[in-house]
C-alpha cells in the first residue's frame, strides 16, 4: 500500500524535553462540516477513512472537529503534491495499472454503501502521482438526512466508472475476504467512539453497525448479484 | 476553417488567485492540438518548470489535459470546461476565430497563440519556415546579394517560383519547405518543393554554370513519415537544411555559399 507524505506548513516552537526533540507543527487539511441538509458528513468520512484503512486503501488520514459554535465537521489531511490538488483519474489507467486495488475501491464501496465514486473523487496519475482514495461524505448514512437504506443492507449499491471497466474477479475476491476478515469489534469501536462523542445518536450508530456487519459478511454475493455496475466481470466458482 | 482554444491556467496560491497562462489546447476542424509550458517532444521538461509548486503535479495535469484531448477529440472541451474541480490548473476559454476559405496551419496556429498567449518570449517554434529562412538568410554577410522570390521561366508555359537565389560562381536555388504538419498537408509541401526543384534541375538556369539546390526545411518531430518525405526531398536537392536549428543552419548555409 502506498503511503502518502504530506507537507508541513510550518514549524512552530518545541514541546518540552525531549531526546526526539518534537516541535508544534501545522499541517494543512481540507474540511467538511455537518450541515441541516447533510447531518452525516463528519460521521460518514471518519467511518469510511478507519474502514478502508483497516483493508489497506490509500485514503488520507483525517478527524473530527469541532467548529467555533459547536458544529461537527471532518479534517482530511490535504494531499497532493505541495498541497495541489491532482487532476481526475483517468479510470481505465487506474484500472489497467493497479487492477486489485480499483476492485478493492469498489468492493469498499459496496461495504460501505457508497454510490458515489466518479473520477473527481480518486486520485491517479501515470507515471507521477501515486492513487488516492477520498471523498465518502456520501457513503453509509448518505448526503442528505434520508437513511432508509440502511434498512436494506441486501441491496448492492454499486455504481461508478472504475466497475465498469473491472472485467476480472480476483480483487473482489481477495477485497470481499479481506473486508470479511476485518474484527466486527474493530468496526464498532469506531461507530461507538463516535456515539460517545455525541456525533452519532445511539440510533444511528446501531443502524450503521449493523448494516456494515451485514454487508460484512456476504460482500461477494452483494457483488455478484450487482448485475449491469459489473457485467464485464468474468465471475469464478465460489470454492 | 474553424478554430477555437482553451487557456490552461496555474494558480500558485488559491487565496491569492493570480493566475498563469501554461498552455493552450486547440480545437479544429482537423482536431485538437495541446501545447504547454515547459514541453518538449511531448514532455514536460523538469527544468523549465522550476515555476510549479510541484513538477508532478503540473505532469499529472497536462498529462491529463492531453490524454482526454486525445481521447475524446472535440467532445473533451465540454469535459474540460464543465468536470473541473477547484484546484490550482484549470481550463478556461480563451476565443475562437473563423478562418474561411483560407488554409490556415492548425501547428502554426497553436504556436502563434502559444506564443501570444504564455511565451514571455517569442521562441523559434512560433516562427514558420518562411520566416525562419528570411531569418536565417538576413542574417548572412552576403545577404544583400541574395535574390528573393527568384522566377525561374520553363520551356513550357510555366514558371517555378524559388524563395531564394544566389550566385557564387554557381548558381544557388533555395526553398523554405514546411514539414511540421503530420499527413496530407506536409506532403503536398513536399511534392510542391520537390518538383519546383525537379525543373530546376531538368532546365537548370545556366547550363555553363553548375546549380545548387538547398531545401530549407522546418520539421516536425519524427513520426514514421518525416523520414520517407525527407528521403523524398533528397532526392531532388543537393542539400537540406534544418532552419529550426538556426546556429547549425546558418553555419552550413555560410559554407555552402561562399565556398
Amino acid at each position: 500500500m502506498h503511503l502518502e507524505i504530506f507537507t508541513i506548513d510550518a514549524f512552530g516552537p518545541a514541546v518540552g524535553g525531549s531526546a526526539t526533540a518534537p516541535r508544534y507543527c501545522q499541517l494543512g487539511g481540507v474540511i467538511k462540516l455537518d450541515t441541516d441538509a447533510a447531518p452525516y458528513t463528519a460521521a460518514n468520512e471518519l467511518i469510511c477513512a478507519r474502514l478502508a484503512s483497516m483493508i489497506g486503501l490509500p485514503v488520507p488520514p483525517g478527524t473530527i472537529v469541532r467548529g467555533d459554535n459547536g458544529e461537527t465537521g471532518y479534517v482530511s489531511l490535504r494531499f497532493g503534491r505541495a498541497g495541489e490538488q491532482p487532476p481526475p483519474v483517468i479510470p481505465e489507467h487506474f484500472v489497467e495499472d493497479h487492477p486489485d486495488l480499483a476492485a478493492g475501491v469498489v468492493a469498499f464501496d459496496c461495504w460501505v454503501g457508497n454510490t458515489d465514486r466518479h473520477n473527481q473523487n480518486l486520485a491517479y496519475s501515470r507515471g507521477n502521482l501515486p492513487p488516492v482514495v477520498f471523498d465518502h461524505s456520501h457513503a453509509l448514512f448518505g448526503g442528505g438526512t434520508d437513511t432508509s437504506h440502511l434498512n436494506r443492507p441486501e441491496d448492492p449499491r454499486v455504481n461508478g466508472s472504475i466497475a465498469r471497466l473491472l472485467t476480472s474477479d480476483a480483487g473482489l475476491r481477495l477485497y470481499a475476504e479481506r473486508i470479511g476478515s476485518v474484527p466486527q469489534i474493530l468496526v464498532q469501536l469506531v461507530i461507538r467512539e463516535l456515539e460517545s462523542q455525541e456525533v452519532l445518536s445511539p440510533e444511528d450508530a446501531n443502524l450503521a453497525g449493523e448494516f456494515l456487519e451485514t454487508r460484512r459478511g456476504k460482500l461477494l454475493e452483494l457483488l455478484q448479484s450487482a448485475g449491469e455496475p459489473l457485467s464485464a466481470v468474468q465471475w469464478g466458482m465460489n470454492l | 476553417m474553424n478554430a477555437r482554444w482553451l487557456i490552461a491556467k496555474y494558480m500558485p496560491d488559491l487565496t491569492r488567485r493570480e493566475p498563469v497562462n501554461v498552455g493552450v489546447v486547440l480545437y479544429t476542424d482537423d482536431g485538437v492540438l495541446s501545447r504547454f509550458r515547459a514541453e518538449r517532444d511531448g514532455k514536460i521538461d523538469g527544468r523549465s518548470a522550476r515555476w510549479a509548486g510541484s513538477l508532478d503535479n503540473y505532469k499529472a495535469w497536462t498529462d491529463y489535459w492531453s490524454e482526454l484531448t486525445a481521447g475524446r477529440g472535440a467532445a473533451s472541451w465540454d469535459v474540460l470546461l464543465h468536470d473541473r474541480p477547484e484546484s490550482n490548473y484549470v481550463v478556461e476559454v480563451g476565443g475562437e476565430r473563423l478562418f474561411g476559405n483560407d488554409a490556415t496551419d492548425p501547428h502554426a496556429l497553436l504556436d502563434r497563440l502559444y506564443a501570444w498567449l504564455v511565451d514571455d518570449e517569442p521562441s523559434d517554434t512560433a516562427l514558420s519556415a518562411a520566416e525562419l529562412s528570411e531569418s536565417l538568410i538576413s542574417g548572412l554577410p552576403i545577404a544583400a546579394r541574395v535574390q528573393r522570390n527568384y522566377r525561374l521561366e520553363l520551356p513550357t508555359p510555366d514558371i517555378v517560383m524559388f524563395d531564394y537565389r544566389y550566385d557564387n560562381g554557381r548558381v544557388n536555388l533555395m526553398q523554405s519547405v514546411s514539414l511540421t504538419l503530420e499527413g496530407a498537408r506536409s506532403w503536398s509541401a513536399l511534392h510542391a518543393a520537390a518538383w519546383s526543384f525537379e525543373q530546376a534541375k531538368n532546365h537548370p538556369v545556366d547550363p555553363h554554370r553548375g546549380q545548387r539546390a538547398i531545401g530549407l526545411v522546418k520539421l516536425r518531430p519524427e513520426d514514421g513519415e518525416l523520414g520517407r518525405q525527407l528521403e523524398v526531398l533528397d532526392e531532388q536537392v543537393d542539400e537540406v537544411i534544418d532552419v529550426g536549428d538556426e546556429d547549425a543552419a546558418a553555419s552550413r548555409l555560410s559554407v555552402l555559399l561562399t565556398a
